[in-house]
């Protein structure tokens, strides 16, 4: 995402103080649009749900948009940082002209296979055609915002993203509250679809924009799930991580189940998410600030290497990366830590304010805390990524998953008290273990960046055939 | 087991050339004894062709390919700190141009003990270390990335060498020094027996030309002033990688021969001690010019025997030419040997023989039967740059006729006499300054004008090839020599 998060920092050179927000709103969007934009229209529809829905129709609603989330993001998972490292080869090839192909071969091949997955999820449940179809196309929307998302942070023009999450945004809460008050439940589910289906539509006429139209399609990327296995399962445990937990509590007994094959638990997802919005600064920091400066750093190394610098010179380059790394992970724990610490300590304003209850508020407190310690995970993550370090990434979200799941399981165990414990444990326990991982990875960089070169045979001619 | 186990970087049997003819010779006049022979190649090749017919007593044949590395797992145990160690002792050792650690770097990376392979030497972090270390030691502020590739390139065949299974034989008999010498003192320490070497060319020296020629070694030199002609750091490395190879060799090799007395002081000169050193001269088969006719023209006939290429300096012979018919104007010139390995080379030469007005005089045969020349060829001229121990003075000499070669490589001492008994024998020809026209015409004029001594050197020729030169006389101080250590 480091090219599109150069282009909003010269935002931040205007030296303006609404230039300075307009940077960090952006950059917000863009590093969590889909979830940022689910979880503000939900609250936008859970403000009009009372007027409009009874309570019953209304979770019926969440609990549908909640999968259609949960389940595409997971399996999307799958082929996200595949197709990024594929498109991110496309781009230093310079094979501009492959872009647009691969988006569409994307789509084609992750459309078939959720379209798979949502009619086997939908065909046996006894809804009305309509909503099944309704349902159909928002899964297969989601889907594509996230692949869009994820061919965007190549794109230059940063405006139309934003537009894009705000225009369906706005398509969406308008539709819901006229249909809503015409048809109801149907109403909701067709004004939130549209929403998603016209930003869906924006980033694809955006990606075509862009990068034009050439081929109908290029499915060179399928190649990279063979040499990159690592990545595809990465993706998966990084988005099962991520939602492990609240699955585990929808599943549970204290979880309910509002319908045929749809089981949520609002007590706990609900603080959750509200917590995960206290990290939406950070994610904004990170992009516009810690990864682009970094990313000097890293190039300024690189560049280095190739231009046949001296050891002492490049150990010199390796330490401004650990510096910078170090003051960035600084101000992050500072600005971030401020910030939650605001949050808890305004808990009982912004429980009243969302409507918690006294045991989801529990869990906001260390959701919120949670949500701090994964924010510094992601951000070990993705610098891991820079670097290459496709075992230890998977390593870390395989592990992030499993104690996500183990410990939320426990939590189910000891009771209440405990619930919202077991993820901000798995992240805290990520997070030592990224560092851990990051801090050697950055010390003995040099090690990496040359004794790890594959040993390749060289390629040669048979004597027999440069003869002839 | 084997009794003889020939280690070729090359040659036998799948190049054509001199040494690989002498091989070919060296093992069909041992019918008795088993050999068997580690072909050394950068890449294998199953269409490779072989160039001869293997002899029924060759028992083994296999292929060591340099750069097909192995990536498999291979070693049996993790490795020490003490590995490490002695690695970096072996290092520091060379400086000091000793090996003594040698057997047990073997160790490492070869058999029971072994605890390395390709795989895990070139991805250790303890290598790394002592990579580090040593940029430090000699370098540091050259640049890595260079510093790094050129390690692993010098590297990777290295551990290549010493990861390859040798057959058990009781003489290890290497035909150069470098990767194959490298690999027969590896059969030594593995599996005992005795190590020959016989060395035609010196491998360093040919090594060094290759190298300061290469044009795909980085050359930026460190920052402060360093004259031009010397070879850049990487280039230095290469240079000296071969020599640790040689010296490695000498070292550990038992007796050494070589072609003739100059290769025995550049050999003496890389570090082989002169006791070992023995001079086995290539032969020529006394019986392929019994029957040779000889009858003389009216007029003189001066042969240059030799492909047309400029290391054999054909436009000396050419320019030598022009002052000799300036003299002798009936004289006939003939450059016989094939015209198109050089064929630029080739045009230049006739260019240079049409500007002298010689078209009538000077005839370039091309490839042809020699023999049939000897017949009638008063004097045959070598004027080359570069030779080991040519094959033509033989031939000519063999033939009654004298030579007149310039002053490389044997040419003196196949001419003039080896050792005393040699030298009692008489001049069998004349020699001359590299490249140097004047003299090589002074040199072929003087004999056509002095019959006598020309006649004298004609029988002396024949006669110091009869009693020095006779092939099978030299295979069987080779065959002697393998009796006393079989």
């Amino acid at each position: 995402m480091a090219g599109i998060g150069f282009r909003l920092q010269r935002l931040l050179k205007e030296e303006s103080y609404s230039s300075l927000v307009k940077a960090y709103l952006y950059s917000a969007i863009i590093s969590t649009g889909p979830m940022l934009l689910a979880i503000i229209v939900m609250a936008a529809v859970g403000y009009f749900l009372k007027f409009q829905l009874g309570r019953e129709e209304g979770e019926y609603f969440l609990g549908f948009v909640l999968y259609v989330y949960a389940f595409s993001m997971i399996s999307i998972g799958i082929f996200l940082y595949v197709v990024t490292r594929y498109l991110a080869d496309l781009l230093y090839w310079n094979r501009m002209d492959a872009v647009t192909p691969t988006y569409l071969s994307v789509l084609e091949v992750t459309f078939s296979l959720q379209a798979l997955t949502a009619l086997l999820y939908l065909f046996p449940l006894s809804l009305d055609p309509s909503v099944k179809l309704c349902l159909f196309s928002l899964y297969l929307f989601v889907s594509g915002i996230w692949i869009a998302m994820s061919f965007l942070s190549a794109a230059k023009s940063y405006l139309w993203i934003v537009l894009a999450f705000l225009l369906g945004g706005l398509a969406a809460v308008l539709s819901i509250y006229f249909l809503g008050n015409a048809l109801g439940f149907h109403g909701y589910l067709v004004g939130f679809t549209l929403g998603q289906g016209i930003i869906f539509f924006i980033l694809s006429a955006r990606i075509f924009r862009e990068f034009g139209y050439q081929r109908s399609h290029d499915f060179g990327f399928l190649l990279y799930f063979k040499r990159h296995p690592a990545l595809a399962l990465t993706g998966l445990f990084y988005y099962l991580g991520i939602w492990i937990d609240k699955m585990i509590f929808w599943f549970s007994s204290s979880g309910s189940r509002i319908a045929e094959r749809l089981s949520v638990n609002f007590d706990y997802d609900l603080p959750m998410f509200l917590s995960f919005m206290t990290i939406v600064p950070s994610m904004a920091f990170f992009l516009i600030e810690m990864e682009t400066s970094f990313y000097r750093h890293y190039r300024a190394y690189y560049d280095d290497v190739r231009d046949r610098a001296d050891l002492a010179t490049l150990q010199e380059r390796q330490e401004g990366i650990r510096r910078n790394l170090t003051e960035h992970f600084q101000k992050f724990v500072l600005f971030q830590g401020i910030l939650s610490g605001f949050v808890i300590l305004f808990v009982f304003q912004i429980a009243d304010l969302f409507h918690l209850n006294p045991a989801q508020m529990g869990i906001f407190r260390i959701g919120v805390l949670g949500a701090f310690l994964l924010m510094g995970f992601l951000m070990v993550v993705t610098i891991l990524f820079y670097f290459d370090a496709q075992r230890e990434v998977l390593g870390l979200t395989i592990l992030y998953c499993l104690s996500n799941g183990l410990l939320t399981f426990l939590t189910l165990t000891i009771g209440l008290p405990a619930y919202g414990f077991g993820n901000a444990a798995a992240s805290f326990l990520s997070l030592m273990i990224g560092f851990f991982l990051l801090d050697y990875r950055v010390k003995t960089l040099p090690f990496w960046t040359f004794m790890r070169q594959p040993i390749l045979l060289p390629k040669y001619q048979f004597e027999s055939e440069s003869r002839s | 087991m084997l009794d003889v186990c020939l280690l070729l970087e090359g040659t036998y049997p799948y190049v054509t050339g001199g040494v690989s003819t002498w091989v070919h010779q060296l093992i069909t006049s041992m019918k008795n004894l088993r050999f068997g022979i580690l072909f050394i190649a950068s890449h294998s090749d199953p269409t490779r062709e072989l160039r001869y017919e293997i002899p029924q007593n060759v028992l083994y044949l296999k292929e060591v390919p340099l750069h097909d590395y192995y990536l498999e797992r291979r070693h049996q145990r993790r490795p020490r700190k003490k590995d490490f160690e002695n690695i970096r002792l072996f290092y520091e050792g060379l400086e000091q141009h000793q090996h003594r650690l040698f057997p047990e770097i073997l160790d490492l990376f070869h058999g029971e003990r072994s605890c390395f392979d390709t795989q895990n030497f070139f991805s250790s972090m303890k290598i790394w270390d002592l990579l580090t270390y040593f940029y430090k030691r000699y370098v540091d502020d050259i640049s890595f990335l260079d510093f790094f590739w050129t390690w692993r390139g010098t590297h990777l065949p290295l551990l290549q060498i010493l990861q390859t299974e040798l057959p058990r034989a009781k003489i290890y008999h290497s035909i150069s020094t470098g990767y194959a010498g490298l690999l027969a003192a590896i059969g030594k320490a593995r599996h005992g027996g005795r190590l020959f070497l016989t060395e035609h060319g010196i491998y360093t020296h040919e090594r060094f030309l290759e190298i300061s020629q290469a044009q795909w070694l980085y050359e930026k030199e460190r920052r402060q002033f360093r004259p031009e002609r010397e070879l850049s750091f990487f280039k230095r490395w290469w240079v000296r990688m071969f020599q640790v190879m040689s010296q490695i060799t000498y070292h550990e090799a038992d007796r050494i021969f070589t072609l003739y007395e100059g290769n025995k002081v550049n050999q003496v000169l890389e570090g082989a001690s002169a006791d070992k050193i023995s001079i086995i001269p290539n032969g020529i088969d006394l019986k392929s010019y019994d029957g040779i006719d000889r009858f003389q023209k009216e007029e003189p006939q001066i042969g240059f025997v030799g492909r047309v290429v400029a290391i054999k300096d054909v436009k000396t012979f050419i320019q030598a030419a022009r002052q000799i018919a300036s003299v002798r104007p009936k004289a006939h010139f003939y450059i016989i040997g094939p015209k198109d390995e050089e064929e630029e080379y080739y045009e230049e030469c006739q260019v240079m023989v049409e500007s002298f007005h010689l078209e009538e005089k000077v005839t370039f045969t091309g490839q042809v039967n020699v023999k049939d020349y000897y017949r009638f060829i008063d004097l045959v001229v070598l004027t080359s740059l570069s030779e080991a121990q040519p094959y033509v003075i033989m031939e000519a000499n063999l033939a009654g006729i004298p030579v007149v070669a310039s002053d490389v490589g044997a040419c003196r001492e196949m001419l003039e006499g080896r050792d005393a008994s040699d030298r009692a024998i008489g001049p069998s020809g004349l020699v001359t300054e590299v490249s140097n026209p004047g003299a090589t015409a002074k040199a072929v004029l003087s004999l056509l004008e002095d019959r006598g001594l020309y006649q004298r050197m004609g029988r002396s020729g024949q006669e110091r090839v009869r009693r020095f030169y006779d092939q099978d006389d030299l295979l069987s101080r080779y065959l002697n020599l393998y009796e006393q250590n079989l």
